[in-house]
């Protein structure tokens, strides 16, 4: 009997377990599906496409993510700045800085040099602004303006250091930037009266600077009172222009009364009257006259004039130079420099390779910047009461023009030309909204030309889809879209790849929509400041 | 009979055995609460489930140029993206590329202050609870609102998954956060002392802390490396601190799970149980809240707002709640 009631114990104990279970499986609360997580990143097949050992940074104001090729070497967060550090005069990339916020350092913040395995080559106690000149790592102050208002914030933070000994060079107690030219070393210094209180801003800052060119052992070869020197490669423009040359500014009477001067570290030549870099090594110098000479910095031994202007020269391709036409009917003025010929220009277009021009006359040309080569030259119909255009040269084989009718900007005729002439007319197709919001190229490859077209989307938000040269979209509702920031091949990415966000995720993308490498915005989010988008 | 007898109890111990397994296939479709994707997860962003709220039929309630201008939370950035598709058709990948909130505070300012201006101002909001100083700005300046809660999440506690403390009671955790619970050794974990992470005063998932765990009592100072700005900074951190295990934070629970998380955390259980969507929604897991749906008292009842308002109560509208992996409240 007593098994007799165990067993059947333990088999009402078992078929109540079992009820109890699957009743109670029902009394249970609806409980969500649970979904799979956000991925931080997704698997890309075509990130094979980054794996050219190049560093590149995706930047996001939550926290930038360092790449080397497609290998990730840095995951940012939104104290940090990330920066690639190179040498203007180079190609390769070969480090990355990061700096960050840390109480324990004195300045509340540290930073740190990495080469492109990721690994830390240097670290420092405070941000600052690196640059490379051959071998030398060039660390300028980032709160140079700060100091002019106030005493707690001092100059003397410049350093510079020879990467290949570690050595640092002697440099001034009160010098906050430093340019680098042919192992000379020209500081730029400031003090601060003594008389100014605490809080008072230096009204006359550029009174109180000072340039020190000096040797790799502190010797001072040349200062200059009001003055600061600085290197062209700020400028846009600056592709081959040596090395040698860096430029002076001085103040006569505070900052808005200022001459420049380009000067030669190895051939002592100066050159007053600096106005602008043009581009393919040349640059435009005031004369004391008014005139513009546009002058062959590139030139052994000795600068060469090429021609003389009355404007201000922009954009130089050899045998092409556009210049400014301020306060006259057209902005821009272009001057053959083979035939003399001059013509009034609707709009340009100059990047490091290419320069667009669109003439008053209907003619379009583009101009390999290095070479001089004509690379499309054409005829370009007029729309009716045509008042303006602009101009883009897309890649080397493209060139797009919007033709806009006096009084009514909002819906140009937009044009796509090759070489050939006239590849298509872009019009806007009945499943897109009414108008257009904006468009620009994107990219090209593999032969084809990409545009962005930017759209009013729904919650306030624009939207962007990608077009073919045949006006066909490719991609749509973008959240994002737009080239990568190049400039001497700086940050490039693979050709036809831009900058994108789709859903939750943003990074680089190629016209058929495949990511490169992206990364979730929630990788990095803050639900702390007012900024908006995460993205 | 012997093999009678032993054939039967083989039966029923597998009766029992299936009926466990079943129910635990059923009612547990989660995975464990997992530590946070990886990079080399090979998976995408999955499209809607296949579940029992898909059978709800999504109708469009609105075009998508209608769609109001709405605002929010981070942790509510994919709910918001969803209830954009349901109501409009959209597709759910461009409707998250229309997303973008300004955070928890700005959302209820931006329609309590703001959404009465000309123009795209906001017009609905889902979003957590907002802090105290804002309510008071809304109180003092704002227009009024209707608000009502469509969803719970919870509160969670993290901690590097080498820290061996599974569970810490309420109390605990408020002793840790006063201060004065300094090692963990006191609770059970190693000889380490208790690096607690905060968040800025204003954030939402601060504004829950202070709510339901401190309540008013005591409460440290953190120093601003343990108070970072961004709920992502505070997961980094905590994954990332030394590499110890002494670190602690808090973040919502649907952000960790779903939305951000990182290799090297685990979630604390509190008072012994650990939070999942089926523990916040039966309100097991002690440190649950709302978040909220809100319009202004003066929109109408045609407006594109007062419609999507009043759909979150539809069971489409719990339907899309539950799709996107929140926990849907009744009315």
């Amino acid at each position: 009997m007593k098994t007799t009631l165990f067993r059947f114990g333990r088999t009402a104990a078992c078929l109540t377990l079992a009820v109890a279970l699957l009743t109670g499986c029902s009394l249970l609360p609806a409980a969500s599906p649970r979904k799979d997580p956000i991925p931080v990143e997704q698997p890309s097949d075509a990130s094979a496409a980054l794996d050219d050992g190049k560093l590149r940074i995706l930047y996001d104001s939550n926290g930038s993510t360092v790449l080397c090729g497609s290998k990730v070497l840095h995951e940012g967060r939104g104290d940090e700045t990330v920066a690639l550090v190179y040498d203007p005069a180079e190609s390769d990339i070969p480090y990355y800085w990061v700096a960050w916020s840390d109480n324990s350092s004195p300045s509340g913040r540290r930073s740190a040099l990495y080469d492109k395995t990721g690994a830390e080559v240097l670290t420092f106690e405070q941000d600052h602004s690196v640059t490379l000149s051959g071998n030398y790592l060039v660390l300028n102050q980032t709160d140079a303006l700060e100091f002019s208002c106030d005493h707690a914030v001092q100059p003397g933070d410049c350093r510079v250091i020879d990467l290949t000994t570690r050595q640092e060079i002697p440099s001034p107690d009160t010098a906050y930037q430093c340019v680098v030219s042919n192992d000379l070393f020209a500081f730029t210094c400031y003090e601060r009266p003594e008389t100014l209180a605490d809080g008072e801003y230096d009204e006359d800052m550029y009174q109180h600077v000072r340039m020190v060119l000096q040797d790799r052992e502190g010797n001072p070869l040349r200062e200059e009172d009001r003055c600061t020197a600085t290197s062209l490669s700020n400028q846009n423009n600056t592709s081959g222009i040596p090395s040698d040359w860096i430029l002076l500014d001085f103040y006569m009477d505070g900052y808005l009364s200022q001459s420049s001067t380009l000067s030669n570290t190895v051939t002592g030549e100066e050159l007053d009257g600096f106005d602008r870099v043009c581009g393919n090594g040349t640059a435009s110098f005031r004369t004391e006259d008014g005139q513009y000479q546009l002058i062959d910095l590139a030139s052994t031994e000795q600068s060469e004039v090429l021609a003389t202007f009355d404007r201000s020269v922009l954009y130089h391709a050899p045998g092409a130079v556009v210049c400014w036409n301020a306060g006259n009917d057209y902005r821009y003025q272009f001057h053959d420099l083979t035939t003399g010929e001059m013509k009034p220009v609707y709009n340009v277009d100059a990047d490091d390779k290419t320069l667009a021009v669109y003439a008053t006359d209907g003619t379009l040309r583009v101009y390999d910047r290095t070479t001089g080569a004509i690379l499309t030259d054409v005829n370009v119909d007029s729309v009716e009461n045509q008042d303006s255009a602009r101009v883009w040269a897309v890649g080397e084989d493209y060139a797009l023009v919007m033709l806009y009718p006096a009084g009514d900007h909002s819906k140009p005729t937009i044009r796509l030309y090759d070489a050939q002439g006239l590849v298509r007319q872009l019009t806007i197709s009945a499943s897109t909204p009414d108008g257009y919001y904006y468009f620009a190229p994107l990219t090209t490859t593999d032969g084809h030309a990409y545009f962005r077209y930017g759209y009013a989307g729904p919650n306030g938000k624009t939207l962007y889809d990608v077009l073919d040269e045949n006006g066909n979209a490719v991609l749509k509702g973008l959240a994002l879209c737009y080239s990568y920031y190049g400039g001497n091949g700086l940050n490039d990415l693979p050709a036809g790849a831009f900058m994108a966000r789709k859903g939750f995720y943003y990074g680089w993308m190629t016209p058929d929509g495949q990511w490169l490498y992206c990364r979730s915005i929630f990788a990095s989010s803050t639900d702390e400041h007012g900024y908006g988008d995460l993205i | 009979m012997k093999q009678t007898a032993l054939s039967r109890r083989a039966f029923l111990l597998g009766l029992g055995a299936v009926s466990s397994a079943a129910l635990l296939s059923a009612c547990n479709t989660n995975a464990p609460v997992n530590s946070g994707p990886t990079p080399s997860q090979p998976e995408r962003e999955p499209a809607a489930s296949p579940d029992a709220s898909s059978e709800v039929t999504r109708e469009p309630i609105l075009t998508a140029d209608e769609f109001p201008m709405t605002d929010g939370s981070t942790a509510c950035i994919p709910l918001i993206a969803q209830i954009m598709a349901d109501t409009t058709g959209m597709d759910l990948e461009t409707a998250q590329s229309c997303v973008s909130t300004n955070t928890t505070a700005w959302a209820w300012r931006n329609l309590s202050l703001y959404g009465g201006n000309e123009g795209d101002s906001t017009k609905l909001i889902i979003a957590y609870e907002a802090p105290e100083s804002v309510k008071e700005e809304m109180a003092a300046e704002g227009g009024p609102l209707d608000q009502k809660a469509i969803g719970r999440d919870a509160l969670v506690f993290i901690v590097n998954e080498e820290n061996p403390v599974q569970s810490l009671s309420q109390q605990q955790l408020r002793d840790i956060y006063a201060g004065k619970i300094t090692n963990w050794k006191d609770v059970g974990g190693a000889d380490l002392p208790i690096v607690a992470f905060q968040r800025r005063e204003d954030s939402g998932s601060q504004t829950l802390f202070q709510k339901l765990l401190i309540q008013g009592g005591e409460l440290m100072d953190a120093p601003t490396e343990l108070a970072p700005t961004e709920m992502g900074g505070l997961v980094d951190s905590i994954a990332e601190y030394n590499n110890t295990a002494n670190a602690i934070g808090f973040s919502v629970y649907y952000y960790i799970d779903q939305m951000y998380s990182k290799p090297g955390l685990r979630l604390l259980a509190v008072d012994g149980v650990t939070p999942s969507n089926e523990t916040i929604a039966d309100q097991s897991y002690p440190l649950c809240n709302e978040f909220y749906a809100a319009v202004r008292q003066d929109s109408g009842a045609d407006t594109p707002e007062r419609k999507v308002y009043d759909w979150l109560s539809t069971d489409a509208g719990r339907a899309c709640i539950e799709k996107s992996g929140y926990v849907a409240v009744q009315d």
